[in-house]
């Protein structure tokens, strides 16, 4: 099984001073994920500690912009095979927060194989997508 | 397949050297080995209160073997889940009462699935026992006459009140006709007709019994465990580096593991310790003619129909396992026709194979995989599925490998009606 942290990019800064009162993102348990137009931070974690293989799990995630978390937004998380040509057999429910936080229920990963991981995050009209990796 | 490669492959097989010579696995086949073995207990089901209890389980067993819940009294569970023939009928497809479209699967391991039946329209196992009691093609028969041949026997009744408590008032033939279920789509069907007279709280209250009947059954059926096999004395060798263990598969099926775990991919689909992802694919088997079984996308919408799925208010744990497994679930299997991965454990003992029993032997379904002669057209969402291409001694390997997946040593009192449905003081 692949340590999700694996997926970490390299250069997205994290504004320690505003993630004060946050979970330490830089802790290996955490992956980062910018989105694709780099307007927001997306960390997320399996509450299990590992993705495992066919077995159910949930996520926490945040979605940060500026690194604060972006609250009234809605985050949905899907998975795609590239090489099979099919993703996941749910779909994930993301659930806010008080913290602003997200915990994300229902995801299951049922093949070994490449796996991308979507995390779309739609705020207002506007949605834009981080996209992560893992191979099981 | 041609009888003249179909001989090779016999001839190969009978040529398999004796002597075993542990193979050198490269790090990713050996891990991917190592986690094929051992097979854990099956998960938990939240959803049926007695699922490790021991009397409801001699109960199950009581009404597994017994031919009355079935319309003309010839019909039990076991006579299409033989334990003589691992727990299926060496059929094609399954018989029953009057014929079915589909091969009958092994009971092998089956608590450990997430979704039953080659379609997944049952997601217990309790809830699939129910199934076959009331379809027409298979018992033939129905809840209130399960429920009134139980209270007609003093053993079935007698152990139905040490782990359930008492039945509904079956007594009152008014109340209680000796036949009646619901049969939305025939209305003047005379069960049907039956089951309108009842008041609604007798109709739950049948309903009710009706499904502990199905949570007895699975409570036997999970006790139907495959998990000492050579595969698995071979693969704890291959942990601990004892050679002497590892002899347990000779080379032939050492070279077969190797195949199915690597140039073959047979583990993208038949993956973990029971050898499936448990979930539901197009394999491209070659069917009868276009427009014939959907499978999985019938399937799915039979299941969200059923009363007695994981949603429902028969689940013990109040439908909370089935708001994630069957609340979340969207994909429609649009493309294609899509059937669950069966298991592998005891695959050489459950002959013929594919949904509709299409092919007679395990050289034939790899034959099948490696050139997909025959196949169905190509689905865009099973793009794994390609020809493997290989040559006829890996073939055989494979087989050799397939057969060291054997393990049938379940104790003898379950091969059988026990001696007394309840357990005796």
């Amino acid at each position: 099984m692949e340590d999700p942290g694996t997926n970490e990019p390299s250069n997205v800064p994290l504004e320690t001073e505003t993630l004060a009162s946050l979970p330490d993102f830089a802790d290996p348990s955490w992956t980062r994920v910018p989105s694709r137009a780099g307007k927001y931070l997306v960390c997320w974690r399996s509450l299990a500690g590992s993705v495992l293989r066919n077995q159910d799990f949930e996520l926490e995630a945040w979605v940060l912009r500026d690194g604060a978390p972006v609250r009234d937004a809605e985050l949905t998380v899907s998975g795609w095979m590239p090489a099979h040509g099919h993703g996941m057999l749910r779909q994930p429910q993301a659930e806010a927060r008080a913290d602003g936080s997200f915990r994300v229920a229902g995801m299951l990963l049922h093949m070994r194989g490449h796996w991308q991981i979507f995390f779309e995050v739609l705020e207002g009209a506007l949605s834009e997508t981080a996209e992560c990796a893992l191979d099981l | 397949m041609s009888t003249a490669l179909l001989s090779c492959l016999a001839l190969a097989a009978r040529q398999a050297p004796s002597e075993v010579a542990a193979l050198i696995f490269p790090a990713e086949e050996r891990a991917i080995l190592l986690e094929l073995s051992p097979l854990p207990e099956p998960p938990r089901d939240p959803t049926n209160a007695v699922f490790e209890s021991a009397a409801a389980a001699r109960l199950g067993q009581a009404l597994f073997f017994d031919a009355r819940l079935s319309a003309d009294g010839s019909i039990s569970c076991a006579s299409c889940h033989s334990p003589a023939k691992s727990w299926t009928d060496g059929k094609p497809l399954a018989r029953g009462l009057s014929g079915l479209a589909r091969h009958t699967m092994t009971l092998w391991n089956v608590a450990h699935n997430r979704w039953f039946f080659w379609d997944g329209r049952k997601d217990s196992l309790w809830s699939q026992a129910l199934g076959p009691l009331e379809d027409p093609r298979e018992h033939g028969t129905s809840r209130l006459a399960i429920l009134h041949v139980i209270a007609g026997d003093p053993g079935l009744s007698r152990a139905w009140r040490e782990v359930f408590g008492e039945l509904p008032e079956l007594g009152d033939a008014r109340r209680f006709p000796r036949e009646g279920r619901p049969v939305p789509a025939e209305p003047e069907h005379a069960h049907a007709l039956a089951w309108a007279a009842m008041t609604p709280e007798d109709q739950e209250a049948v309903t009710r019994a009706f499904a502990r009947v199905g949570k007895a059954i699975a409570a036997f059926e999970r006790q139907l465990v495959s998990r000492s096999a050579p595969f698995d004395r071979f693969v704890e060798g291959l942990r601990t580096n004892d050679a002497a263990a590892m002899a347990a598969l000779d080379a032939r099926a050492q070279r077969g593991a190797m195949l199915f775990v690597g140039k073959a991919r047979c583990v993208l689909c038949h993956d973990g310790p029971n050898f499936t992802d448990f979930e539901f694919h197009d394999n491209r088997v070659p069917v009868g003619e276009e427009g014939g079984d959907p499978g999985r996308k019938l399937g799915l919408r039979q299941l969200r129909a059923d009363p007695f799925n994981t949603l429902g208010t028969y689940a013990d744990d109040g439908g909370e396992s089935g708001r994630i497994k069957l609340g979340l679930l969207v994909r429609e299997s649009h493309l294609g026709k899509q059937f669950k991965t069966p298991t592998l454990r005891n695959v050489a003992r459950t002959a013929p194979y594919m949904h509709e029993g299409q092919f007679a032997s395990l050289a034939e379904v790899v034959h099948f995989y490696s050139r997909l002669e025959n196949a169905s057209p190509e689905n865009p969402s099973e793009r794994i599925v390609q020809p493997l291409d290989l040559g006829a001694e890996e073939e055989v390997d494979l087989v050799a490998f397939l057969e060291s997946l054997t393990d049938e040593s379940l104790p003898d009192e379950l091969r059988g009606p026990p001696p007394t449905p309840y357990v005796p003081r």
